[in-house]
């Protein structure tokens, strides 16, 4: 007859009950520092990824860049010469005075906040095949005048976005918190201008734990050029 | 009370999740991991194996289950150190990242410059006092990096045009940090900046 398996005793479940809790609790807090591990590599990860991102197309963007037209906060307007300086001449060619838009010309740089309250910072570019051949603005350094036409444009649907980055932060400066990322520049006279740049951050939440990391690009304008009605302004 | 039979499946069952939780982690880590893995993979296996044996239905010794539990620790040991592994070197490269755009933020600053206000300097901003161009401090995300900058007046030789030579400034910036007691540089740029003949501002473009 076989002989039927003795039971565990009280003791032996007990000692294993507590064997097993200890183990999985290990094996939770091993998971949970995984899971926060993981929180913090994508943070650094995207910090790294996007930063690199903006910061080439930035530099991309201001090598070409001749000047910025317009200047704010959330919105800067650069101005990309379809003219090479060759052609442009002494800067009396009336080519060089008119900004053509089917030439891609302009390109304006915006943060604008999404429904989730993350800020994207967009690129905007006039659609070719929206204007007609002979569209243009006469050259100007009014910021007002740039920015009715980038609504005008805008509400028209002329005007093709290009996401550069998303999911951005208000960066966290010495002076406090500011509101929403910014653009930066040497200085707010278009006809003195030789930079601009960019400050966010990236923000994510690791529990109850706010990770947060500010990035500020800057980049020179490696090819200023100082339009003659700078001069005739008076700037 | 439970039979031998019952708790025997029941920790037979907990050793395979702890191994198929082990696999999961494992599978896209570091060789040490996965040696660790398969070595515990192996150890489950025969004792499940001595346990199904013919005719008999032994429970695990205290010792088997000291020795899973060593091999389940190490395992998990070897896991843990190379997340952490990863992730100092990420804050590296994060740091390096954020050292990029101060020193770069420093070179655009002297690029932006009017050339005959640029004059030769040394200038060495202490940890936390970096400054951007329009005279801010950094975010406290530059809090931990000091910045060097040191502007030369050079000739620039190009080796393909003999006799040609270029006049101008040299900028060097170092952005470094202290890391285990030690000054770490972290990034260090250098560009050169002609003097050409739009800087006598009497040539348009």
């Amino acid at each position: 007859m076989k002989k039927s398996p003795r039971a565990f005793t009280l003791i032996e479940v007990m000692i294993a009950t507590v064997v097993t809790t200890m183990v999985a609790g290990t094996v939770v807090a091993l998971i949970q520092g995984f899971v926060s591990a993981l929180t913090i590599q994508d943070l650094r990860s995207e910090a790294i990824v996007r930063s690199a991102g903006v910061q080439s197309h930035l530099g991309l963007l201001s090598l070409k860049t001749r000047m910025c037209l317009a200047l704010s906060p959330q919105r800067v307007l650069l101005w990309l010469p379809a003219e090479t300086l060759l052609t442009s001449g002494s800067g009396t060619d009336a080519a060089f005075d008119r900004i053509d838009l089917i030439e891609d010309e302009l390109h304006w740089l915006e943060f604008v906040q999404e429904v989730d309250s993350t800020w994207t910072l967009i690129e905007w570019t006039v659609k070719d095949d929206m204007v007609a051949a002979n569209d243009s603005a006469v050259f100007t350094v009014d910021g007002a005048f740039w920015d009715d036409l980038f609504v005008q444009l805008n509400d028209a649907g002329k005007l093709r976005r290009s996401p550069i980055a998303s999911g951005l932060a208000a960066p966290e400066l010495a002076t406090g918190i500011i509101k929403m990322p910014r653009f930066v520049w040497q200085t707010s006279d278009c006809c003195q201008n030789r930079s601009v740049g960019v400050e966010f951050a990236f923000v994510a939440e690791n529990g109850n734990e706010i990770l947060q990391a500010d990035v500020r690009l800057e980049s020179a304008l490696a090819f200023f050029d100082r339009h003659p009605i700078c001069s005739e302004s008076g700037s | 009370m439970w039979g031998s039979n019952q708790l025997e499946d029941f920790l037979k069952i907990f050793a395979l999740d702890i191994h198929i939780l082990i696999g999961y982690f494992a599978k896209n880590s570091v060789f040490p991991c996965k040696f660790a893995f398969q070595s515990e993979y192996i150890y489950v296996k025969r004792m499940l194996k001595r346990a199904e044996g013919i005719g008999m239905r032994r429970a695990m010794t205290l010792i088997e289950c000291m020795v899973a539990l060593v091999i389940l620790t190490l395992s998990a040991s070897i896991m843990v150190m190379a997340v952490q592994g990863g992730l100092a070197a990420q804050e590296e490269s994060l740091s390096m990242t954020l050292a990029g755009t101060a020193a770069e933020s420093r070179i655009a600053e002297y690029l932006a410059k009017s050339y005959p206000t640029i004059v030769v300097a040394d200038i060495t901003e202490p940890a936390g006092t970096i400054k951007t161009p329009s005279g801010e401090n950094f975010s406290p995300s530059y809090n931990k990096m000091s910045r060097r900058t040191v502007v030369t007046a050079s000739n620039l030789t190009v080796p393909d045009f003999p006799g040609l030579i270029v006049q101008g400034y040299l900028f060097n910036v170092t952005v470094s940090d202290s890391w285990q007691g030690q000054t770490r540089n972290l990034v260090s740029l250098q560009r050169f900046r002609p003097w050409t003949t739009e800087e006598e501002g009497a040539v348009s473009p």
